[in-house]
């Protein structure tokens, strides 16, 4: 399927073999007086990782629940947002009934959210969990209670212990992985998550997104990985989208944009992030604060904030622009963010580049 | 006001001798105008705005009015003052029509007001000063505290109310009215000091106050500032429910005639009408039975509607918004609900 | 610093424990070791951080270190004294506990639930005024108020000052935490993942805003934190030392750089592996044997982490290793001693 507007302009942003498409959605409450997303045109490529990126207040929850046409009441979602089924079939996510949406939803497209205890029955075994899934979307339980082994073994559980067991039994890393398990069972084409790492600790975090790595070789999977967490996503990832203000502000290859962020906030992004390698007196907060949702600024929501900021970028909100093969970026004067805003780690990725040296 | 993050650190080091750039006064007039604006003004805005609320407040205000103001003035109820047994809506000079002994009606129904409006106020204040003391104190201070108060209230709550009543109000035969309403609430505070004792024991968790607590703060000081003002919701719709009890229970007493009829109270009237003057056998007495009915139905009506909506009053962020101090947003910017929806 | 330390800790223990059974008759109460034998200073103007899993007891350490958690072994000492002594009334130096306990003060991490709704700012902010210094008037305390809050960027003061916390934002409302904590001119702030709940790009503000207090009102911090590169950050800036904590023990210490450019236990190594950062270099395979932390009521025996250690050898099974000192850290691992059986012993298999 091809993208809409010009081949060269939006290549990074759309894609050969796209499993969902998403053009001009957006999330509005009070009737279209307010949006809480704006304007977004995205390709989620066929086998990806995709880490969308944004603070809180960027608009990215409402991306991900709009792939599942979720937004809770009184929010309406318009736009296109379609999905591509390996098969060949092609849905209109939005148009679906409720029905129809329903099973689609776990079936080809499953969702996890943070904080895995919510999303469980506390009165329910987890084997429970499984069986009742099962049952409404009428597999087989047994072939489905297998795969449920297989999946909990991949995910370093104890499959017996954990099926037995109640949710509230578990450790946080363990529901998060059964929860996982979960969402995987109907053998979805899509896993869409959303801070899935957020409440647990380093090692468990760490440790989930190696097997979140090796579920997605596995079972050839899209992951499309929501997180506030730039550094936690980076290496995951193929692909990355910022989100700001309720907008994409960049998409790219994540380690072209580790290397070479193009947007000014992608950049200040990445320096006001504390991390292990980069020398402790260039880490920068950064200047000015968050956009106002009720009152977001004319032009470039980010433009208060930016360095590089003009009249242009003042009075009318940029358009992507190509700033490499697979890579956009919303900004007029992208071409001067990489001598005006200067990344704090660049040492180290010139040492990475050159030697093969450690990274200690 | 806008609620956006501020601007970021002053680069100058930091000291107290250099005094701040705004100006510090506080004066009288400041203090009354705060004075006026926390507790009359904004809880009034908040009142308003929600239609339950402005129906029971002006209900309420209204049978206040009629037992302050009307009762100082209107005339008070003799016999023989008037035509007997006229029917209400027919002389405009006593409109709710006249008992057979020739009282005005009206008269009687604005002079017992004052008295159920001291009855009903002492037997809240009663109730749930008594929870919120008791309530408070057990959830906060825990352990041997914690037993012996919930285990008085256990006692309490096991004991018949409407048996025990009625043998205090038989043996006691009081007329002062704040008397008769704090006997009729005895037991009505253990069931909602259990309930403020659960609310507590989660608020004594909360990070402010073991914040206070390291402050060094005292106990008693936290229970006021920190825990009371935050049960406030709670405790303001029990208050106004509370006195709702007192009513229905006291109609009941005055009309089955525990209570001595020598004050005068709705159910008095409601008990004259149907012994007395047989209100209930023919149409033409009904007005008798019917009238101090939707006195008391009307009052409670008001006062119910009213606990819908006091709750909101303890609501910072309802108060505020209301007042055009902020826009309060939630993370993802969407909007609070309005008044009225949820 | 030659100066007495502020706060010391000795072999402190904090042991919980849960009953079973019905009613407690029955089945033995269970234990949970939360802190099981912790020694460790804080010197003044320090910077302590604690890192580590959760349940590896950092929090309870954290709270005991300031008095809102009595320990149930080993002592805490404010100062040379055995604060829990002056709290009973048996210390025999001049010490108030009503001192003691003003001096360490503590920043939560929910920066919402850490201040009353129902209270505005000056008043919230007046209260450890009145604590510390009851006799200003309340206009010296609003100048006090005013000027703390104007120097954290939130400007006017007197605007902010009569708003209520829902009026702020998460990173003011933190900001208004430290302040609070600050006007008690505390020795210690506890700062339990106070940057935790806040947006990325004002963590490292709001942690050069903690530093950049602590030479006026001359305080220390434990600072604890989960994320090794937030550690780091706060450490090295206040010239601390980092504590790294695993099942109720502290198994390494020592500065900053040093710690995480050469660990010297192989839980830190875990650690570091752990903490995502931006060199996108293939780290390799998980490290440890194991996923899941053991459960604290049945620590391993010997040396608690050799159920997931990739260097772990049989000695590590029987033997707990003392705390070696090499250079400025300090580290609970046989394999800082040359000449200990560790180097003869046959590799752990699973």
């Amino acid at each position: 399927m091809a993208a809409d507007g010009t081949q060269q302009q939006q290549s990074a942003l759309s894609a050969e073999d796209p499993v969902i498409q998403m053009r001009n959605a957006k999330v509005t409450f009070d009737d279209g007086e307010s949006y809480v997303m704006n304007d977004i045109s995205i390709d989620v490529r066929r086998n990806e990782i995709i880490g969308v990126v944004g603070e809180s207040g960027s608009g990215k929850s409402m991306f991900a629940e709009s792939m599942l046409d979720a937004i809770p009441d009184p929010g309406v979602l318009t736009g296109k947002v379609e999905y591509l089924a390996e098969d060949g079939r092609e849905i209109d996510v939005l148009g679906l009934s409720k029905e129809d949406l329903r099973q689609m939803r776990w079936e080809e497209i499953s969702m996890v959210f943070q904080g895995a205890m919510s999303s469980f029955n506390p009165t329910m075994s987890v084997k429970g969990h499984f069986v009742e899934t099962l049952k409404a979307h009428d597999y087989e339980v047994e072939p489905g209670l297998d795969r449920a082994h297989e999946l909990l073994e991949d995910l370093y559980l104890e499959p017996d212990r954990i099926l037995n067991s109640y949710p509230h039994e578990l450790s946080g890393g363990m529901q998060q992985r059964a929860l996982i398990a979960l969402s995987l069972v109907l053998e979805p084409e899509v896993l869409v998550m959303d801070e899935p790492t957020a409440a647990l600790d380093l090692l468990m975090q760490r440790s989930i997104l190696m097997l979140l790595e090796e579920l997605q070789d596995k079972y050839d999977l899209t992951m499309v990985f929501i997180t506030h967490d730039l550094p936690l996503v980076a290496s995951l990832a193929d692909r990355l989208a910022i989100m700001y203000a309720f907008r994409l502000v960049e998409v790219g290859p994540a380690d072209e944009i580790i290397a070479n962020a193009a947007h000014p906030y992608t950049r200040a992004l990445l320096n006001a992030t504390p991390n292990l390698d980069a020398p402790l007196d260039e880490m920068r907060p950064i200047e000015g604060s968050g956009p106002a949702p009720i009152n977001l600024p004319s032009g470039c929501a980010y433009h208060p904030r930016c360095p590089l900021a003009d009249e242009q970028c003042r009075s009318a909100v940029p358009e992507f622009q190509q700033t490499d093969a697979d890579h956009a970026a919303a900004c007029y004067n992208w071409e001067e963010a990489t001598d005006q805003i200067p990344l704090n780690y660049e040492d180290m990725l010139d040492d990475t580049a050159t030697s093969e040296g450690d990274v200690a | 006001m806008k609620r956006t993050d501020s601007g970021s650190v002053s680069g100058t080091d930091f000291s107290f001798e250099k005094g701040s750039q705004s100006n510090v006064e506080v004066t009288w007039n400041d203090r009354l105008r705060d004075f006026w604006e926390e507790f009359i003004y904004k809880p009034g805005l908040v009142a308003w705005d929600d239609w339950r609320t402005r129906i029971g407040a002006t209900i309420t205000l209204f049978f206040l009015f009629m037992g302050t103001v009307g009762a100082y003035f209107y005339r008070q109820p003799s016999t023989n003052q008037v035509e007997r047994s006229v029917g209400p809506f027919q002389n405009p000079d006593y409109i709710l029509g006249t008992t057979p002994l020739g009282e005005d009606v009206l008269a009687k129904i604005i002079h017992a007001t004052p008295d159920i409006l001291i009855m009903i106020t002492a037997g809240a204040v009663w109730a749930t000063g008594l929870a919120l003391l008791i309530g408070v104190l057990a959830g906060y201070k825990g352990g041997l505290t914690d037993r012996a108060l919930t285990s008085m209230s256990d006692v309490a709550m096991s004991i018949p109310g409407l048996p025990l009543i009625m043998v205090l109000l038989v043996t006691v035969q009081p007329t002062n009215p704040a008397i008769i309403g704090g006997i009729i609430t005895i037991n009505y505070w253990a069931g909602l000091g259990r309930g403020l004792r659960s609310q507590v024991l989660t608020l004594r968790d909360e990070p402010y106050v073991e914040a206070s607590r390291t402050m060094g703060v005292g106990t008693l000081r936290i229970m006021f500032k920190d825990i009371i003002p935050n049960l406030m919701p709670f405790v303001l719709v029990n208050f106004v429910n509370a006195g709702r009890y007192v009513i229905f229970q006291a109609v009941a007493l005055y009309y089955l005639g525990i209570l001595p009829s020598t004050t005068s109270n709705w159910g008095i009237l409601l008990n004259q009408a149907v012994n007395q003057y047989g209100a209930l056998f023919s149409l033409d007495g009904a007005y008798l039975v019917f009238i101090p009915t939707i006195a008391i139905l009307l009052l409670t009506l008001g006062l119910i509607l009213l606990a819908q909506g006091t709750d909101r009053i303890f609501n910072p962020r309802v108060r505020t918004r209301l007042a055009g101090e902020s826009e309060s947003t939630d993370e993802e910017g969407n909007e609070q609900p309005a008044a009225g929806g949820f | 610093m030659s100066s007495q330390p502020v706060l010391s800790l000795d072999g402190v223990e904090v042991h919980f424990e849960n009953q079973r059974g019905l009613m407690g008759i029955g089945q033995e109460p269970e234990t949970v070791r939360a802190v099981d034998g912790v020694t460790i200073d804080i010197e003044e103007r320090d910077v302590v951080s604690l890192i580590g899993e959760s349940g590896c007891g950092k929090t309870t350490l954290g709270k005991t270190c300031i008095g809102l958690q009595r320990p149930t072994g080993g002592t805490v000492e404010y100062r040379g004294h055995d604060m829990w002594d002056v709290r009973d009334g048996k210390s025999d130096s001049d010490l108030e506990w009503d001192d003691i306990r003003q001096s360490l003060q503590i920043i939560h991490q929910d920066p919402g639930a850490s201040l009353n709704p129902n209270r505005r700012l000056v008043s919230i902010l007046s209260e450890p005024l009145r604590q510390v210094s009851p006799d200003l008037s309340k206009g010296e305390k609003r100048e006090r108020i005013y000027s703390l809050l104007e120097h954290v960027g939130m400007n006017p003061a007197a605007d902010f000052a009569e708003r209520y916390p829902h009026q702020l934002s998460g990173g003011e409302q933190q900001r208004v935490a430290l302040c609070r904590a600050l006007l008690m001119n505390p020795d210690v702030i506890l700062a339990d993942e106070a940057i935790s709940a806040l947006d990325v790009s004002l963590r490292v503000e709001m942690m050069d805003l903690m530093l950049d207090l602590q030479d006026e009102f001359d305080t220390s911090y434990v600072f604890i934190s989960h994320d090794l590169s937030n550690a780091r950050y706060f450490t090295e800036h206040g010239n601390g030392k980092i504590g790294v904590m695993y099942l109720g023990q502290l198994v390494e210490s020592g500065p900053a750089e040093q710690l995480i450019n050469e660990p010297k236990h192989p839980y830190t190594e875990v650690l570091r592996w752990a903490t995502p950062d931006l060199s996108l270099e293939q780290t390799g395979d998980m490290p440890m044997r194991k996923i899941d932390i053991p459960d604290p009521i049945d620590p391993p025996s010997g040396c608690r982490f050799h159920t997931r250690c990739p260097e772990a050898r049989e000695v590590c099974k029987r033997e707990t290793p003392e705390t070696y000192q090499i250079n400025g850290q300090r580290a609970a691992c046989f394999r800082r001693d040359e000449s200990h059986d560790y180097w003869d012993s046959p590799e752990l298999v699973d």
